[in-house]
């Protein structure tokens, strides 16, 4: 008897403005928990992640400020023709920050709910991209050692992740620009200017409203 | 002095010393500035310190900056200037428990550095934790010892340090029952571990030692809305507008969110809004629709209008 073919798990493809975008964020607030959510297309068996839209870098696990941003993004992706595919966190924590499986760290708790929650909303596919700091680290090592580096195109700093169950689990998926490493290149070049400053989160925006968000991006 | 403000006084000093690099009274102003709002900008601190540190005139104010510097230095994994700091303070201070703090701190950046092996790295983490208990031993009172203890466990995040952080912070407030911040970093701590219920308590001792700040109560707001309980949240979304109507974003916001709820619940049960939730949801409304009516043209901030207007039927 033939066996049945293993589900073919979801690719997930993340655009570098994406990944520049939540970056940036995790590294203008290094001390502080931040998220967003994740903008693009699905098609069969594909999400592509094109917008990162940074949201919080406090209090994360509160609501009221998650809903009114998500009812202006949802505006957002009517007139861009988007949907809402995934959703980005960098924790605090240098370490313990496992989001992957059936038991997580405690310290991603609030991602795993928001997630979650995400993901029942959409009731589609989604994609999770979690900050992964050590790999950060290294990357840097890696830019200040300058000379072109073969192992540059390994280290992302992102884990991509896609619901399996009731758990999230760890997909290796495509970030535009990284094999080749002018994705970090470029991340580098962004944060010696600024960019990382510049970058205005919801947060940011409730602050001070005239200040872009969600339409607007420091990222080329 | 709002949040808004704080951070527009700062981008007008780092204006400022964009335009003359070298002015040592500007990065002065900075460094007092960053230091008395407690904001975290290591980037800046190393900018402006290192040049004043090293013209020699400051006298006794270098003390301070020393440490600020320290602080960045550590932020920014700069060992070996963290090193000439800690060596030029406890030259200065040989017996004090601020520098001994300082010493704990140092082993606590350098224990999350990549470039350590990890038994190495655990040991720096130990030896951080010892140093700040020896300090309460000594000094059972110890404010800053018991905080940084605190946060240092936080800072670790497996399930264990959490338990104990929060466990040790209310020890803490169990000495100082007082202490609004204490009470802030709970509830934060709290929230961090999905915890609102008790994330709320520790929220209402901050509202009732601060009871005319409009910050404690819109918090609370918060945790109120995240837990269902609209009519509560409601209360104190009121009191945080009463108590700053023109700049509080969040809270008319959240007005206009929890008269939502309570106007058309999501479990489908009939309308349960009375007169004053319909007042008080089209008071909200002109208030965030107002916000973005007040924007120039021009601002980057204003290409949200038309969402903002979408999204409340504008």
């Amino acid at each position: 008897e033939k066996p049945r073919p293993r589900k073919m798990g979801v690719k997930v493809q993340v655009k570098q403005g994406a990944y520049l975008t939540s970056l940036l964020h995790a590294l203008k607030y290094p001390s502080a928990s931040v998220n967003g959510v994740l903008l693009g297309q699905r098609s069969k068996g594909e999400i592509v992640v094109e917008q990162a839209v940074p949201l919080l870098h406090a209090h994360l696990a509160l609501a009221p400020m998650m809903d009114a941003a998500f009812a202006l993004v949802e505006e957002h992706c009517k007139t861009k023709g988007l949907k809402v595919v995934g959703y980005y966190h960098a924790n605090a924590t240098h370490d313990q920050n496992k989001f992957a499986g059936a038991t997580i760290s405690p310290s991603m708790a609030v991602a795993k709910r928001i997630a979650d929650r995400i993901y029942d909303t959409e009731k589609d596919e989604c994609c999770v991209m979690i900050v992964d700091n050590k790999e950060l680290e290294i990357i840097s090592t890696l830019l200040k050692s300058g000379s072109s580096n073969n192992n540059m195109g390994k280290y992302s700093g992102v884990a991509l992740h896609t619901k399996n169950g009731s758990s999230w689990q760890q997909v290796e998926g495509t970030v535009e620009g990284v094999e080749d490493g002018t994705a970090q290149a470029e991340l580098q070049a962004l944060v010696t200017r600024g960019a990382h400053r510049e970058l205005t989160d919801f947060d940011n925006h409730l602050d001070d409203a005239s200040r872009g968000w969600l339409t607007t991006s420091v990222v080329a | 002095l709002t949040l808004g403000k704080m951070a527009a006084e700062l981008e007008g000093l780092e204006a400022a010393l964009a335009r003359s690099k070298d002015d040592l009274p500007t990065m002065q102003q900075i460094l007092n500035h960053v230091r008395n709002n407690r904001i975290r900008r290591p980037d800046l601190v190393y900018k402006c310190a290192v040049p004043l540190l090293s013209r020699g005139w400051l006298g006794n104010a270098q003390w301070d900056i020393r440490e600020q510097l320290f602080l960045a230095a550590l932020d920014l994994h700069k060992f070996d200037l963290a090193e000439e700091q800690f060596k030029a303070l406890s030259t200065r201070f040989p017996n004090s428990m601020r520098v001994r703090g300082l010493e704990g701190m140092k082993y606590e950046a350098q224990a999350t550095s990549m470039a350590l092996m990890e038994e190495q790295r655990m040991q720096l983490a130990e030896k951080a934790m010892s140093i700040y208990e020896d300090i309460v031993a000594e000094d059972p009172c110890s404010v800053t010892a018991r905080k940084r203890k605190v946060a240092a466990l936080r800072s670790r995040g497996t399930e264990e340090d959490m338990r104990l952080a929060i466990m040790s912070l209310n020890e803490y407030l169990n000495i100082y029952p007082t202490d609004g911040d204490g009470w802030k970093e709970l509830a934060e701590m709290y929230l961090e571990q999905q915890q609102l219920e008790s994330a709320r308590k520790a929220l209402e001792e901050v509202v009732m030692l601060q009871p005319v700040s409009y910050l404690p109560h819109l918090k609370l707001a918060e945790v109120l809305y995240s837990l269902d309980k609209y009519a509560l949240a409601r209360k104190y979304y009121a009191q945080s507008l009463e108590l700053n109507p023109h700049k509080n974003p969040r809270a008319s916001l959240g007005m206009l969110l929890c008269t939502t709820a309570i106007e058309s619940p999501k479990s489908g049960k009939s309308k349960q809004g009375d007169e004053t939730n319909t007042q008080l949801f089209d008071l909200s409304r002109q208030m965030v629709l107002g916000r973005y009516a007040a924007l120039k043209p021009n601002a980057p901030g204003a290409s949200l209008a038309p969402l903002v207007k979408s999204w409340l039927g504008a």
